[in-house]
């Protein structure tokens, strides 16, 4: 193949889809009235975009498009929402896997701001004790993770009710119900 | 990553009852039980009702239901003295009881290890107890081959004598 050939070659196809400026055309022509390879390489193009086109034309020509509107429409209705505990399981995964230490940072923060709350508003112990369920609510962890450290993978402490649960990332999504 | 809670520790601490003087203890006695949690229809294993309590604040957050115990041991261990339980899926967990505090809570170093032939360390925590609390750890697959087997729970009770 000569150089200029070589140079042609790549500017066949958008010659022919009418892509290149008139001076490039000039250029392409004026080669391809003197190559044979060249002008046959750009026949041979020609020939599978009208083979394609027609092709094309006549499958569409021949389809049944009648049904069509009405087959979307009923796959539209069979297509319903997923039930929503489906729909807070997928987000919950995703949300962990994505903001997984933005969320153990959360739940300290959260577990401290309840502490604190406890702390704060808590009635003074020399009250003669309450009863009914605000004194269970402010009963402590019976547990106090001081240091953690997840090495190979990721994790979090999380509180159910008094019982604390350190929860290691091991593919089992941590979705709370 | 490092997560650390000593600020909860203090505030825990402070919100928790007056906690007397604490009787001196030789030894901790740590129970360590390996659990099937799996979701579906609730129910628990009636060999696990000294953490029924637990199991049941746990379900009430988390989508595991049926909880299975398969392993259980109990070690009656000096202070600083380690214990190592082999789990399901050739991981292993290993407990040492550092001290008992002045107030009453036990002080707990674990380890959780993974598979073998590695065996990495995958965490490692000290955290304070009350005597005869219970801590999880949880999120480890069952069987590491089977996503949807179940998640393996580990139960930690730590108590003094």
């Amino acid at each position: 193949m000569k150089r200029r050939c070589e140079e042609s070659v790549p500017l066949l196809g958008p010659w022919i889809d009418g892509e290149l400026a008139a001076e490039d055309v000039a250029w392409l022509a004026e080669h391809a009235g003197c190559c044979e390879a060249c002008s046959a390489r750009k026949a041979l193009l020609e020939a599978q975009r009208d083979a394609v086109r027609e092709a094309v034309v006549a499958r569409a020509a021949s389809a049944d498009l009648s049904g069509l509107a009405d087959a979307v429409m009923a796959r539209v209705r069979e297509d319903r929402a997923p039930a929503p505990v489906v729909r807070l399981r997928v987000w919950g995964t995703e949300t962990w896997r994505a903001h997984r230490t933005r969320i153990s940072a959360a739940a300290g923060l959260a577990m401290a701001a309840s502490l604190a709350a406890v702390a704060l508003f808590s009635p003074p112990r020399t009250d003669p004790p309450a009863t009914g369920p605000l004194l269970a609510d402010a009963r402590p962890p019976n547990a106090t993770v001081e240091v953690i450290d997840f090495e190979s993978p990721q994790g979090a402490v999380f509180q159910a009710g008094q019982t604390t649960v350190i929860w290691v990332d091991d593919g089992a999504p941590a979705v709370l119900r | 990553m490092k997560v650390v809670f000593a600020f909860l520790a203090v505030l825990a601490a402070d919100s928790g009852p007056d906690a007397g003087p604490a009787p001196a203890a030789s030894r901790a006695r740590i129970t360590v039980r390996a659990i099937a949690a799996t979701s579906g229809a609730e129910g628990t294993d009636p060999k696990l009702s000294p953490i029924a309590r637990n199991l049941a604040e746990f379900a009430k957050d988390f989508r595991w239901r049926t909880f299975r115990l398969l392993t259980e041991q109990t070690f009656e261990l000096a202070w600083e003295d380690a214990a190592q339980v082999e789990l399901p899926g050739s991981r292993s967990v290993q407990v040492t009881p550092r001290q008992l505090s002045p107030d009453g809570r036990i002080k707990v170093h674990l380890e959780l290890l993974g598979e073998h032939p590695a065996h990495a360390r995958k965490l490692h925590t000290d955290y304070s107890i009350e005597r005869g609390g219970t801590i999880f750890v949880g999120g480890l697959r069952l069987d590491p081959a089977k996503p949807d087997a179940g998640m393996l729970l580990v139960a930690i009770t730590q108590g003094a004598e």
